[in-house]
């Protein structure tokens, strides 16, 4: 592999238009959109294994990446991998957040403690740290910290998950009469 | 009609199992692909009792209605679907070593519509995989 001249600006153009667009169009949404962390990361982790491919020369039988879109390419996945473990929910504040996550704690028959903006849940394997913090525009961060394989924080992060919609809309079948 | 059946001990008493499955708004906590109920028209432990509920699957949501069959304090709990695939979920409680046996049964139609059809896959997933996760996710929630 080697580096060449600024090429590939359209792929660094294409990753920028789909993740702002997606973040911009949950904003107009009617219900809370639920953006995850992970999905973002696989998401640019996408993104760079086709535009490595895209850059595959069959005739000198080398990959040739542009040099700035090495650069974005090591930007976007080291900050793709920082949030990883985080969840962005647009059209809902924290205290929105914390209310729906204080129900759903309540669905589990899981008691927890207030520290700040955390939610403090004991499981055998040691606590499990809900935090809920404001992120610009009126949105929420939430962040899981703790208790990694146990059942029942497995089940609060999805439960809290079912309360949002995801970014990509669902077909929806089926009928109340 | 066809049927399926899970079964797990909970290490809790039988009134307090059965008051928390009686409670249909628990439901989602505890069966993955059932997103929501909502719409509960009176007390679901009251035979006759409505609610619609939402189940996704496969990025698919499907709606429907039920309505409960009968409800035994610390026994059981059943609650038929009204709506598309026509089926019966039944909830039942024994004591046993160390808290309570639950069992779910789930008795459902082979569907004639293209709809219904497509529903069938919900609940065959249920009685399968889904369901087995179903009791043990039971199990971590009211375990003691």
């Amino acid at each position: 592999m080697r580096a060449s001249a600024p090429a590939g600006l359209h792929w660094i153009a294409g990753y920028l238009v789909a993740t702002l667009g997606l973040v911009a169009t949950a904003a107009f949404r009617r219900r809370p959109i639920l953006l995850k962390g992970s999905s973002l990361l696989t998401l640019t982790l996408l993104f760079a294994v086709l535009s490595v491919i895209a850059a595959v020369d069959p005739a000198r039988r080398q990959v040739v990446v542009p040099l700035p879109l090495v650069a974005f390419q090591v930007v976007a996945l080291g900050a793709a991998w920082a949030v990883r473990g985080r969840w962005l929910v647009v059209g809902a504040d924290p205290t929105a957040v914390g209310a729906t996550l204080e129900r759903c704690l309540g669905m589990l028959c899981a008691p927890f403690e207030r520290a700040g903006d955390a939610y403090v849940v004991p499981l055998a394997n040691g606590p499990l740290r809900v935090v809920v913090r404001r992120a610009p525009a009126g949105a929420a961060i939430v962040t899981f910290r703790g208790a990694r394989g146990h059942r029942k924080a497995a089940l609060l992060r999805t439960l809290l998950a079912k309360q949002f919609d995801p970014m990509v809309p669902r077909i929806k079948l089926g009928s109340r009469g | 009609m066809a049927r399926v059946e899970q079964s797990v001990v909970v290490n809790s008493d039988p009134q307090r199992v059965m008051e928390y499955i009686s409670n249909v708004q628990n439901h989602p906590a505890f069966i993955g692909p059932l997103k929501s109920v909502t719409n509960l028209r009176g007390d679901a432990k009251q035979k006759g009792t409505t609610w619609d509920w939402t189940f996704v699957m496969a990025g698919v949501e499907f709606a429907g209605k039920s309505e409960t069959v009968e409800y035994v304090p610390g026994k059981q709990f059943s609650f038929k679907t009204t709506t598309g695939i026509h089926s019966t979920f039944n909830y039942r409680l024994e004591p046993a070593q160390g808290g309570s046996r639950l069992t779910i049964d789930v008795d459902y139609e082979v569907p004639k519509n293209l709809l219904a059809k497509l529903q069938t896959s919900v609940v065959e997933r249920l009685n399968d995989a889904e369901g087995q996760a179903a009791v043990q996710n039971l199990k971590a929630i009211l375990d003691t």
